[in-house]
């Protein structure tokens, strides 16, 4: 009866970089090589070596087992490490954070050389916490960058236009919504795990509560306008509260379209950021990448961002909320 | 890369980059900062970021990591002490306990989560970071070693020393709902 190797099957793939020298010097115990084979960093082959012999027979069998129920047990333990600590997810008020802060680094004409060895982030100084050198406090630098964005007329986001500065767009600030829409209505499926998450109403019914809940008040007509979308071939998928640059609350509703197409509409209570003219219509150029337009408009409290590839919704929309029919160039 | 590329690429990361940075700090507010920080860093230095390699996310947690370390290093030479994390053992020895035999099949593990929740909640930085990077992101050792500029062995070693406080609290668990028996005699 002679001792043979015996060959589990590691139940990941192993890792095709790690050579097979390295990874018979890293298996030199028989504990660390059940725990790469159970990891998937390498094939048994490559370290047969190292792994427990079992007897021919019954005893044979036993050592199969005994491995076997080793690499069962690192599995699920693994399995429950990314159970637990896999439920944290960043908070929408750090996305909008750090849109800003790209948008304050462009602004400011960051295009700074990378230090040497800056690839690992070592060597270079923010001089403080992100959030406490806010732009926004610094009148001298904030005055200097209009003046340069004006004179450069910078539209940094789908060829967005020159500045409006009639109406209340910081370029920083158009800036930080459109990169905030663009990325919440590419990423929140509402029906998805983490889009019902966020979106608490995922019917008409359910809506008004949550606009109470977020807004603090439900916008004039907001059910029946939903309604009436409905009835012209939209389907309402969700609402939820999302994080719209700037200090008012906001929400978010997804809508299917007639023409199957996804619309984003955003609900913000107004807000000293944005001081648009309730009798106009504001539009985007077109995003060349995805397509999309973006439209804003306000009434009464509230300012309405509608985000969409689909022209005829887009105006189906428009006609559902009475927004005004006088389009000036967001 | 262009800027909007790098912000789409990038953007797509931030929970990942976030629960790192949660598992660094333990703060909540402190891993925002880390995160705005680690993303200020990778936006300066996106003209030389290559796609083929490592990748964004990798990228990215190599930065989190750095400027973590980087912070604590710094505070540790300040008036205060700072926690344990530079007693961090570096030994690269490879550990040779083999894992427990246990049929955890019959261990309710719903019931289980927030027992090991705590025990994670206790372990050291260093092994937070790895357990993480190794059970949610799925790295390779190799991937963890480059990221953390650390030898396959550390990596090895710390993770052994976190699986097996983790195992222990397991091993507790299912003493409490009378599964204990066959343990001792199954270990080689």
């Amino acid at each position: 009866m002679t001792d043979r190797p015996i060959q589990p099957v590691s139940p990941l793939p192993a890792d095709p970089n790690l050579d097979p020298r390295e990874a018979a010097r890293l298996a030199s115990t028989p504990g660390a090589a059940i725990r790469m084979l159970a990891d998937g960093e390498c094939d048994a082959s490559a370290i047969s070596g190292s792994l427990p012999t079992g007897q021919g027979g019954s005893t044979g069998e036993r050592g199969s087992e005994r491995l076997a129920s080793q690499m069962d047990f690192e599995s699920q333990l693994r399995a429950s490490v990314s159970r637990v600590m896999s439920r944290d997810r960043a908070p929408e008020s750090l996305r909008v954070a750090v849109l800003q802060a790209f948008v304050n680094e462009s602004a400011a004409g960051v295009a700074m050389p990378a230090e040497p060895g800056s690839q690992t982030g070592e060597t270079i100084s923010l001089g403080g916490r992100t959030r406490s050198h806010s732009f926004w406090n610094r009148a001298a630098g904030w005055m200097a960058l209009a003046a340069v964005l004006a004179l450069a007329g910078v539209g940094v986001f789908g060829g967005l236009r020159a500045i409006n500065s009639n109406d209340g767009f910081s370029p920083e600030y158009r800036q930080s919504i459109v990169n905030y829409v663009a990325h919440e209505h590419r990423s929140c499926d509402a029906s998805a795990p983490e889009g019902q998450k966020k979106f608490a109403a995922q019917c008409v019914d359910g809506a008004e509560g949550v606009a109470k809940e977020v807004l603090g008040c439900m916008p004039d007509g907001l059910c029946a306008r939903i309604r009436e979308l409905e009835s012209r071939g939209f389907t309402f998928a969700g609402m939820g509260r999302c994080g719209m640059p700037g200090e008012g609350a906001s929400v978010h509703l997804v809508f299917r379209t007639p023409s199957d197409a996804r619309a984003s509409l955003f609900v913000q209570a107004r807000t000293s950021d944005i001081t648009i003219r309730s009798t106009c219509r504001y539009t985007s150029d077109r995003c060349a990448k995805s397509g999309n337009q973006m439209t804003v408009w306000r009434t009464e409290n509230f300012v309405y961002f509608l985000y969409t590839t689909d022209d005829a919704a887009r105006e189906a929309i428009a006609e559902t909320f009475a927004v005004p029919g006088e389009n000036r160039a967001l | 890369m262009d800027r909007a590329e790098f912000e789409q690429l990038a953007m797509e990361h931030m929970d990942a980059v976030y629960r790192l940075a949660l598992q660094l700090t333990r703060r909540p507010e402190e891993a925002s900062d880390l995160v705005q920080d680690t993303y200020l860093k990778a936006l300066r230095s996106s003209e030389n970021f290559e796609e083929r390699g490592k990748g964004m996310r990798a990228w990215l947690f190599t930065i989190a990591h750095h400027t973590f370390y980087t912070k604590m290093r710094r505070q540790a030479r300040g008036p205060q002490a700072v926690p344990d994390i530079f007693d961090a053992d570096e030994d690269a020895t490879i550990p040779g306990e083999p894992p427990p035999v246990r049929d955890l099949r019959s261990l309710d593990w719903e019931y289980v989560d927030e027992r090991l929740k705590a025990a994670i909640g206790e372990l050291p930085p260093e092994q937070r970071e790895i357990l993480l990077l190794w059970g949610v992101e799925g790295l390779k050792y190799r991937e963890i070693a480059a990221m953390m500029d650390v030898p396959i062995g550390t990596v090895m070693s710390r993770l052994h020393r976190a699986r097996k406080t983790l195992g222990e609290t397991l091993e507790e668990f299912a003493s409490e709902q009378g599964f204990s028996s066959e343990q001792a005699e199954h270990r080689t």
